[in-house]
């Protein structure tokens, strides 16, 4: 992975923030990535200007001059969901790191920093990101169920799901295709929690009622006395054609 | 005496991990840290002597960790360590011992900018 290069000459050339009231950190990691690094002395400071920014990943010190850098993960967490933030210590202090990972950051790097260090950890972190990324959004037909949001879009816009619609959805967009049995839709949407035929019903409807809501042409289809399928409207055609 | 004499003032191997010995380009970038350096850590050095009059250890301890983070970074590994024993100092430490752990961190840092300023600032070009 060179992070020097730039695939797409359109998009802006990428860049990492580093929230340190060290300056020279800042300029060690843009030395060691080889990519600029918009430095920041405070998390307020880059979260007063988030909606400008776009970066790759965010290095953040856990000490800062009057805040505490753990304190600000959630809030860089909701503004950059994908983005690796990595946090980074001068003390070898098991339960600040442990906070820093259980408060959203992916990694953590010592001081003094390495330059081979700051390479290999974020080229690791970017990585997970990409398969983070794929993992989060189904997309089949004409929709996308976005598992992080909750939320399902179509043609015609988006519908917030509730967990238990999501996760019948998901399931059954997973599976695009093949049926789906009762028994192992109810096990996947409640948790190995007993419900009712009646229950399951109910979120199906809910869950078609959705995908007309967004104007989608997938749908739900049911193989009586078995289960559910997700089809998009091209699967249709292609049974009606069929001899 | 706190300061570990088996330390050396400036840890080169630390500057050869950046690889910032290795040539003109990265001879530049080094020069312009040291300069960052050197002209960011007197404040803080002032800062830190306020504290210990004021009393103020917990502000003093902050500022004596973001002293140690630099030097550390730029292999000022004496003054990292003074940096780091003030930082380690218990409450309750008399008054005088806190002054004279800045004293010996302010003593560790004109070390280290002499020898910056001779082998690296010195043959700018």
């Amino acid at each position: 992975m060179d992070l020097n290069t730039n695939p797409n000459p359109l998009l802006p050339a990428p860049y990492t923030l580093t929230v340190d009231d060290d300056p020279i950190v800042g300029k060690l990691i843009e030395g060691s990535l080889g990519i600029p690094s918009k430095s920041f002395a405070s998390a307020q400071e880059v979260l007063s200007q988030a909606a400008e920014l776009n970066p790759i990943a965010i290095f953040l010190d856990v000490h800062l001059n009057e805040e505490n850098g753990l304190a600000a993960i959630p809030e860089l967490r909701k503004h950059w969901r994908y983005c690796p933030i990595l946090v980074i210590t001068g003390d070898n202090n098991e339960s600040a790191i442990a906070e820093a990972l259980a408060l959203g950051a992916d990694d953590f790097i010592m001081k003094p920093l390495r330059a081979r260090e700051v390479v290999a950890r974020l080229q690791a972190r970017l990585a997970d990101q990409a398969l983070k990324k794929d993992n989060q959004s189904i997309v089949y037909g004409d929709v996308t169920l976005d598992q992080v949001h909750r939320v399902l879009r179509g043609p015609r816009g988006e519908r917030y799901l509730s967990p238990t619609e999501m996760n019948l959805l998901g399931s059954l967009m997973r599976s695009s295709g093949t049926t789906l049995e009762r028994n192992v839709l109810k096990n996947q949407c409640w948790d190995h929690i007993a419900v009712s035929d009646n229950a399951l019903d109910r979120k199906v409807f809910e869950v078609r009622r959705a995908l007309n809501d967004v104007g989608s042409r997938c749908s739900i289809g049911t193989a009586y006395g078995v289960g559910f399928f997700f089809e998009h409207w091209q699967d249709q055609a292609v049974k009606r054609s069929a001899p | 005496m706190k300061t570990n004499l088996s330390l050396p003032t400036i840890d080169l191997d630390v500057l050869r991990s950046w690889d910032l010995l290795d040539s003109e380009e990265q001879g530049n970038f080094l020069r312009e840290l040291i300069q960052l350096f050197l002209n960011t850590s007197p404040a803080i050095l002032e800062q830190m002597k306020a504290f210990a009059a004021a009393g103020d250890f917990n502000a003093l301890r902050r500022s004596a960790h973001k002293l140690k983070g630099s030097s550390a970074n730029l292999g000022a590994a004496k003054l990292a360590f003074a940096c780091s024993h003030l930082e380690d100092m218990p409450d309750g430490t008399p008054s005088v011992t806190w002054l004279e752990s800045v004293a010996e961190i302010e003593a560790c840092y004109t070390e280290a900018q002499q020898q910056f300023s001779r082998e690296f600032l010195s043959i700018q070009t």
